[in-house]
């Protein structure tokens, strides 16, 4: 195989082995569901993406850890099996045993950053101006750490569902007789 | 001048004769080549295509299933693989063309693979991605845009990643390692060129030159105006033997690479990165007091040193680019030692006639200064 052969085809396979290890990922991590919310009024939409954090009720993972190793814990209530909740926060390295689904992120002054978007196709984006109330998100943690968002909630409904029923509110209905 | 009007001198004064011409003549038309003017046409045409593809890619294309739209990309990609591939055998602009176009589709590709999945972004690592899987092509292409567009990749991945990436307190480590990498680049454009002629490795030396002797020597210039900061000296520790051993390692390689225009063109090259070195890392690395001279003479020492290495090599434009800004350093010391002058008439009318003399000077024995360069050399 002469050096273009390989070269062009370098482009093709690399991103081919991405696509195949992020399925894989899906695939083999556990899938919870977490709660969201809004962080700021002002920037919630930023091309075709909302913007949103985890709720991390009185959980602080930013507290004294360097901003690329931090790590969120989580765990399920007796009383609610559906959402997972932060239970501990702090340096990826002193993670407690009891740690079992660990989700990696950042620190961006005292904001947790594991993941921060979702992306919504542009004809909803007007409908969706600021994250909505009771929002949650399915998101599937490997083993070490590594987090995807597969789904978004509207209480129990889709973000997409829940967006295409505001998007018929607000579209004018028709005059009577007006061609 | 054109091919034609060449040989037309060039017979006229007997260098050639006619029939010689005629064999030239002949030669050229057989070798394709494409005029800058179509070189220029093309990169323009594929960079407008390219951020269609891209922004395409990024509007979000509503309703396509995510599915479709990660199958519709690796289809496209596919052809455009087998395209480059079949038509990419024969050396000119349309292998070019297509090397460029399979770079950037590869960036779109980046960006589509990170909306489906709704990947975080830290703004560095999707360039550092992109640069690794496009340096093969980078490697094997001939023009001089795909060089530059991974230089300039992997200078805006590196700024982004050094002021975004760990703590605060990893900043000034990150400083000194960012500013160390032009001179690491320009080390190993020097030392690996002895192994064969490269693209790749001209343009990394000519991108962090052109970064050296502008940003390096600007920046520097206002740095002296201030004394040291003391918060940066106190927390870079060791790190500031990285730019130092960076500096060591440049200047060896262009010491020992094989010197094919002589002894002065190396000490002006030498001297090019000594004086970038101290008018820049050093009030970085090292405590200095508030100066004004030693950063002036710095400059001209840098950029001489351009002006020689521009007149032995026969880079007339580049001569007269250094030797203009040179001028005008000289113009803007002249304002900073006599600035009051500025204030009153009379003053207006020597500092007005002090830069035409300046100007004068400089296009009166430009000329005769590279002459001089080259005699010394």
């Amino acid at each position: 195989m002469n050096k273009l052969i390989v070269s062009a085809l370098v482009p093709f396979v690399a991103l081919l082995l991405w696509v195949i290890s992020l399925e894989l990922r899906l695939v083999s991590g556990t899938a919870i569901r977490i709660r969201v919310e809004g962080y700021d009024p002002r920037d919630l939409l930023s091309g075709h993406y909302i913007l949103f954090r985890i709720s991390m009720y009185d959980i602080d993972p930013c507290k004294d850890t360097a901003r690329d190793n931090a790590c969120v814990c989580f765990g399920y209530d007796k009383d609610d099996l559906k959402i997972a909740k932060p239970i501990w926060g702090g340096l990826c390295s002193s993670a407690p045993d009891y740690c079992v689904l660990k989700m990696k992120g950042r620190c961006e002054g005292s904001r947790f950053t594991g993941l921060d978007r979702y992306y919504i196709p542009e004809r909803l984006a007007p409908v969706l101006q600021t994250v909505p109330a009771d929002s949650s998100a399915d998101v599937v943690l490997s083993k070490n750490g590594e987090a995807q968002i597969t789904n978004f909630y509207v209480g129990d409904e889709t973000l997409e569902s829940y967006a295409e029923k505001r998007l018929l509110e607000i579209v004018p209905t028709p005059i009577a007789g007006n061609r | 001048m054109n091919l034609e009007k060449q040989l037309e001198r060039w017979v006229s004064a007997s260098l050639i004769n006619e029939d010689q011409a005629e064999k030239i003549r002949q030669f050229e038309k057989k070798t394709p080549s494409a005029g800058w003017a179509l070189w220029g046409v093309s990169a323009i045409g594929i960079l407008v295509l390219m951020t269609g593809v891209i922004s395409l890619i990024a509007s979000n294309w509503g309703d396509i299933p995510q599915i479709i739209k990660v199958i519709s990309y690796f289809l496209l990609l596919a052809f455009f693989t087998f395209v480059t591939i079949k038509k990419g055998q024969s050396e000119g602009l349309i292998k070019e063309c297509l090397l460029t176009s399979l770079a950037l589709l590869a960036l779109a590709g980046i960006g589509l693979i990170g909306q489906v999945y709704n990947l975080v972004s830290n703004g560095y690592s999707g360039i550092y991605f992109w640069l690794a899987i496009i340096l093969p092509i980078t490697l094997i292409a001939k023009s001089r845009l795909i060089q530059y567009l991974w230089f300039a990749g992997f200078t805006t991945a590196t700024l982004i990643w050094g002021f975004e990436s760990g703590s605060t307190k990893t900043i000034e480590r990150n400083l000194m390692i960012i500013v160390s990498i032009p001179y690491i680049w320009i080390g190993i454009g020097y030392a690996l060129d002895r192994f064969g002629r490269s693209y790749f490795l001209s343009a990394a030396r000519v991108w962090n030159w052109l970064i050296l002797m502008i940003t390096y020597t600007v920046a520097g210039s206002i740095i002296w105006n201030f004394s040291s900061n003391n918060y940066l000296l106190d927390h870079i520790g060791n790190w500031k033997i990285f730019p130092i051993v960076a500096i060591i390692l440049s200047l060896g390689c262009i010491l020992i690479r094989k010197i094919s225009v002589g002894l002065v063109s190396t000490c002006a090259l030498a001297c090019m990165i000594l004086s970038t070195a101290l008018l820049f890392i050093c009030p970085l690395i090292l405590p200095i007091e508030e100066n004004q001279i030693i950063p002036c003479l710095l400059f001209f020492l840098a950029w001489g040193g351009l002006a020689t290495y521009s007149a032995l090599n026969d880079r007339r434009r580049m001569y007269d680019i250094s030797a203009f800004i040179i001028g005008a350093r000289f113009v803007v010391v002249y304002f900073e030692v006599f600035g009051s002058l500025a204030a009153t008439g009379i003053g207006l009318i020597i500092s007005g006639a002090m830069i035409l003399g300046v100007a004068y000077a400089w296009y009166k024995y430009r000329a005769t200064l590279a002459n001089f360069l080259k005699g010394v050399a």
